[in-house]
């Protein structure tokens, strides 16, 4: 467990989240804390937001989430919200 | 019950806002197909990008009320590019503007597939198809890091008008900003258009942990440093749409740290939230600029010095918001009910005035004559609550121009004039289709292939124009082209091989060209899927005459030709000329009397003539006598008889009548299915006194005045058929 990151790729959109977001509270449920987002396609703001709350449960249990490899959409977006330090956290 | 009542009710309520919103998507998509086409010109426009993005959303936003989700998910495709487009992340060359063009009728296809029954499979599948394409187009490698030439350029032009300085943002999202479609970080993409983003913080401190949230709201804030030369209300602008789903507090340059001072506590509710936004802030200052908040002592004189630049900053927004309210949707019918009442009051005052006349009271007349010019004051208001400028009927012929022009294969750049022409909003809607007709016909019939025209000595590109404009009380409408023009010996050929005319008939130029509008004429050789089918022409002219308009044909062979359309100005109401022809009261529309002459020689010489030609200064014109022409008794033709000489375009004619009345408002009535059949008649109207006075068709008659002095011509002596 926690070895291999998992991945979670596609869109990251309003779109999705709703779907993204049991996925994701599942990962954190399993203490999946690194995840792949190499795969990402496009990621808008309710995807940048589930990312800061993903951050912020996962400070709750006292690890940091860490996100490697990101694909350019997701850079781009953390770039454009000055969120760059989520990467390499 | 009442239940089943309310539902009734909401079901009305939601039918009407439906119809409203079917309404709204037309404008919508006309602009945004007006947009793209300008795009297609001058790809650096980005007034046209934001135009097509606005429409686009708004239609978007609002199929999302309604729940019109095929709708909603294939317009936030075509969003999505707009978007990226406008914040210079995506430059769109001729093939991407052919997509957005197809996908501008695909979003008008599923406007019209939302009635009642099971949704067009097909029509779904091609919106997947087209999605796709939008989507590739959007992530293709080259278009995403291409800058739109728009950028840097709307850039520099504002950094030249004004000294860069850097503004303070703070942005907090509404929570249902999101679902409402509405992605802030478009917004501060878009920014990037109005000057640079020097440093931003997500404010993140009321996102909760992923248990608390639901994905779908938003929790998000942002303090953003921006550099730019724009003033506040362009950078307003840029959050325009977001309005209602966000708290936007703009801080100019020069904003004092009181006002920050201000912001913190309007931001933070406790010590906590305050500490993080003052950290944001720290970041954002960073080491060499100077905090923005300073000790207090310093900041508390310019408290009012900043006082008026907040107000500009409210003042602003709420005069963008007025922009919504400039216009309001009246239902059509309570418009022609006003009308109506205003066409009855016209006739009272006539009636009030004429009794005043009667009484011989002057101060009667006087106050009759005040209210006469009162309800004409309140008729020009009223009627022009009905006019609407005809541009936007010709801006939709750009897209017919392009689309047709490149199936044909030809070059044709359309000119649209006089745009802002008014008139009545039925005629507009009516007019559109002859026009069509006859925009297709120049471009399949009138305007040659570039080849066909370089080998004329012509340029390759043919030449299209709209044109309107108002001419003695009339509104013209012209369409021309510097095509081939009309075949004035095969128009011919074929009426007689049709058996329209005889083959030794003498007919001028004018005549021959009108022809064309006979029923079941068609000269085209081959019938294409434009025109050329043989039904239209005459459609064309049912059209237009239903409407008391006139077409004429202009046309030089091998330069082209001209078809003019010439409409009242409105249909309810005209300042007549009132006459007395035989005891019956005629009216002439006002506008169209050039002057009124004592009856000449020429008109008497022969008792039984209807018509004839008499001198005017030398100048030799048509006359018919109303008397004679409508066989009215000779022998109450007591008195002076005079002649009224009315134009009609380039044409006059004299009208022989018995009396002269003088100006009367006339409301126009139709005429009874009884008399409709009776030539040179308009219609009728209601005197002051309760008499019934007929209204002249100037044109038919001055067509019957020339006609019948034709010789050869097969006319009826007299103006009544039976």
């Amino acid at each position: 467990m926690g070895t291999s990151p998992l991945a979670l790729g596609g869109e990251w959109t309003i779109a999705q989240a709703a779907a993204l977001h049991e996925q994701l509270r599942d990962a954190l449920a399993t203490g999946q804390l690194h995840w792949d987002l190499g795969a990402v396609t496009e990621c808008d703001s309710a995807g940048v937001q589930l990312l800061l709350a993903a951050r912020r449960s996962a400070q709750a249990q006292g690890a940091p989430l860490v996100i490697d490899p990101a694909s350019p959409a997701v850079r781009s977006s953390l770039q454009r919200y000055g969120l760059d330090h989520l990467l390499t956290a | 019950m009442t239940a089943l009542f309310n539902d009734d009710e909401d079901a009305e309520i939601l039918a009407a806002a439906r119809e409203g919103f079917m309404e709204e998507a037309v404008e919508l998509l006309a602009q945004f197909e007006q947009a793209l086409l300008t795009m297609e010109q001058d790809p650096a426009d980005s007034e046209a990008v934001n135009s097509a993005f606005r429409a686009a959303h708004t239609i978007k936003g609002t199929a999302g009320i309604f729940g019109f989700d095929a709708v909603v998910k294939f317009t936030h495709e075509v969003e999505s590019v707009l978007d990226a487009t406008r914040s210079g992340d995506l430059s769109l060359n001729e093939a991407a503007i052919a997509l957005l063009l197809a996908s501008r009728d695909q979003m008008e296809h599923l406007l019209d597939d939302l009635g009642p029954g099971e949704p067009d499979p097909a029509l779904a599948e091609h919106s997947a198809t087209l999605g796709d394409q939008l989507r590739a187009l959007r992530q293709a490698p080259g278009g995403a890091t291409a800058v739109a030439p728009a950028t840097p350029s709307a850039k520099a032009a504002a950094d030249t008008v004004n000294e860069l300085a850097v503004w303070h943002l703070s942005l907090r999202m509404g929570i249902d900003a999101l679902r409402n479609g509405l992605d802030p970080m478009s917004f501060i993409r878009y920014l990037d258009t109005v000057g640079e983003v020097r440093g931003i913080r997500t404010v993140d401190e009321l996102v909760p942990a992923l248990e608390g949230l639901d994905p779908e709201s938003c929790s998000l804030g942002f303090e953003i440093r921006l550099a730019t030369g724009a003033d506040r209300q362009a950078i307003e602008q840029v959050f325009e749409f977001l309005r209602d789903d966000c708290d936007l507090q703009i801080l100019a340059p020069d904003a004092p740290s009181e006002a920050y001072e201000q912001l913190l506590t309007a931001r933070c509710t406790d010590t906590a939230s305050r500490d993080a936004l003052l950290a944001h802030w720290q970041v954002l200052a960073g080491p060499n600029e100077k905090p923005f908040i300073e000790r207090r002592e310093e900041a508390e004189p310019d408290r009012r010095n900043n006082e008026p630049e907040r107000r500009a900053g409210k003042t602003d927004r709420r005069a963008a918001g007025g922009e919504d309210t400039r216009f309001i949707r009246v239902r059509a019918d309570k418009l022609d009910q006003l009308i109506d009442l205003i066409g009855e009051l016209v006739i009272a005052g006539s009636g009030a005035q004429l009794v005043a006349q009667t009484e011989q009271s002057p101060r009667f007349a006087e106050a009759a004559l005040r209210i006469h010019d009162l309800v004409q004051a309140a008729r020009d208001g009223a009627l022009g609550l009905r006019m609407v400028p005809i541009g936007e009927t010709f801006s939709r012929f750009n897209r017919v121009v392009r689309d047709v022009s490149k199936q044909l294969g030809k070059e044709v750049e359309l000119q649209i004039t006089g745009g802002d022409t008014e008139l009545d909003k039925s005629m507009v809607e009516t007019i559109a289709d002859p026009l069509m007709h006859l925009v297709r016909n120049s471009l399949d019939h009138g305007l040659e292939t570039p080849e066909q025209r370089l080998s004329a000595g012509k340029s390759a590109q043919g030449h299209l124009a709209l044109h309107a404009y108002h001419e003695s009380g009339a509104v013209v409408i012209e369409v021309s082209d510097d095509g081939r023009g009309l075949n004035r010996d095969r128009i011919f050929a074929k009426a007689v091989e049709r058996s329209l005319i005889s083959a030794d008939a003498q007919l001028a130029d004018e005549e021959i060209y009108q022809l064309i509008f006979a029923p079941g004429f068609s000269t085209a050789d081959q019938v294409t899927n434009l025109s050329g089918r043989g039904v239209g022409m005459d459609v064309v002219k049912r059209n237009i005459e239903s409407l008391r308009g006139q077409i004429g044909i202009a046309s030089q062979p091998g330069r082209g030709a001209t078809m003019q359309i010439r409409l009242p100005l409105t249909l309810a109401i005209i300042d007549g000329f009132l006459t007395n022809v035989g005891g019956v009261s005629y009216v002439m529309p006002l506008e169209l009397v050039a002057e009124c002459l004592a009856v000449p020689p020429e008109c008497v010489a022969q008792p039984d003539q209807v018509t004839g030609y008499f001198d005017l200064r030398g100048e030799v014109l048509p006359y018919l006598d109303l008397g004679r022409f409508y066989r009215h008794e000779p022998t109450i033709q007591a008195g002076r008889r005079s002649l009224v000489l009315v134009r009609d375009g380039q044409h006059r004619v004299g009208l022989v009548v018995d009396r002269l009345l003088g100006e009367h408002q006339t409301v126009i009535k139709p005429l009874g299915q009884v008399f409709q059949h009776i030539r040179g008649l308009a219609g009728s109207t209601i005197l002051g006194s309760g008499e019934v006075a007929l209204i002249l068709d100037i044109p038919a008659l001055l067509d019957q005045a020339t006609r019948q002095t034709v010789p050869g011509h097969h006319a009826p002596a007299t103006g009544l058929t039976r």
